[in-house]
């Protein structure tokens, strides 16, 4: 079965390839960050203070990364990325007003 | 479909006038026709994002669920591998990027990239999930099975992301039979690009889950 054919996202009109996704040189550079980043978090564990909140900044960093670059959101529409932003922005809510009545 | 029927009707009528005003009636409707192409997949992706986000719910409220768990048995904690864990990080991010590769390939017309790189993803994804049954026969021997309560916080949010990598890989088998049949070309490539926004999702769950679960 065939694909239908693919355009570019939200226009009829075609543009430049570079202009759409990022380049190959691109993705080495940021698997590269990914593992530099994967290893200072293993430094990291081992520091005697704001190991925790050091640790969760490189992780939300490293998904950034890949949302970015491998998955394109910095080259499609910002709703997307709000889309999937949002179910854990509703979680963090959800779990920060649970606190007021655990404790 | 609604679209495609006024299409087809716009076109049997365009032989009826005269030769410039067909030309045009030919020009509209191969512009509706790449409108038509571009709503399509511009609604699959959306709908793929929508389907990400309440994949991120639920593994949103598994990871909270799993801290809880975490600091109330720190004795359980000690026992998980993290230098097995972190060989793991590095294989499933090692796949993310044959996935990028692959798709870059059909991108350029590049077939054999596009097959490299999917078989690439098969392959380490296949180790990954190996090595996670290898740390859940290890983990069982030290007494963390399902019915204790950190057992269970933990099994059921990286079993639940196991699943996910087992049936990516499944749906990678797909798209490499696909790719090897050359369905996919320059111009069409679709199925690659969201079978790999899914992987690329199950990644990023992974780098959470190693991060909170593992490390912290």
């Amino acid at each position: 079965m065939a694909e239908p054919k693919q355009l570019t996202s939200g226009s009829a009109h075609a543009e430049p390839h570079s202009a759409r996704h990022a380049t190959p040189g691109t993705y080495v550079a940021v698997l590269g960050a990914l593992a530099v980043l994967t290893l200072i978090e293993l430094i990291v564990v081992y520091l005697p203070f704001l190991g925790q909140i050091l640790l969760l900044v490189i992780a939300t960093a490293k998904a950034w990364l890949v949302l970015q670059f491998y998955m394109h959101l910095r080259y499609e529409r910002k709703i997307l990325t709000w889309i999937f932003l949002m179910p854990a922005i509703a979680v963090g809510i959800l779990t920060a007003i649970m606190q007021f009545f655990v404790r | 479909m609604q679209q495609e029927t006024t299409l087809t009707k716009v076109a049997s009528h365009a032989p009826s006038v005269a030769e410039p005003a067909a030309e045009h009636a030919e020009h509209h409707v191969d512009h509706l026709k790449m409108a038509s192409f571009t709503y399509n997949i511009e609604n699959s992706k959306m709908a793929m994002w929508l389907f990400l986000a309440s994949e991120m719910f639920l593994f949103s409220v598994l990871i909270i669920a799993y801290i809880i768990a975490r600091y109330a048995h720190p004795e359980e904690h000690a026992q998980l591998n993290v230098p097995l864990t972190s060989i793991n990080t590095f294989i499933l991010l090692l796949s993310s990027f044959s996935v990028v590769w692959a798709l870059s390939g059909v991108q350029m017309g590049n077939q054999t990239r596009l097959l490299r790189g999917l078989a690439g993803v098969i392959v380490l994804g296949s180790i990954f999930f190996l090595l996670m049954m290898y740390e859940y026969s290890e983990l069982s021997h030290h007494g963390i099975t399902l019915a204790h309560p950190f057992g269970m916080a933990f099994y059921a949010l990286t079993g639940l992301h196991g699943a996910h990598v087992l049936i990516g890989l499944v749906w990678a088998i797909y798209v490499f039979n696909r790719a090897f049949n050359g369905v996919y070309t320059k111009e069409s490539y679709w199925g690659v690009e969201f079978w790999g926004l899914y992987w690329h999702f199950v990644d990023v769950v992974w780098i959470f889950i190693f991060t909170v679960v593992y490390l912290l």
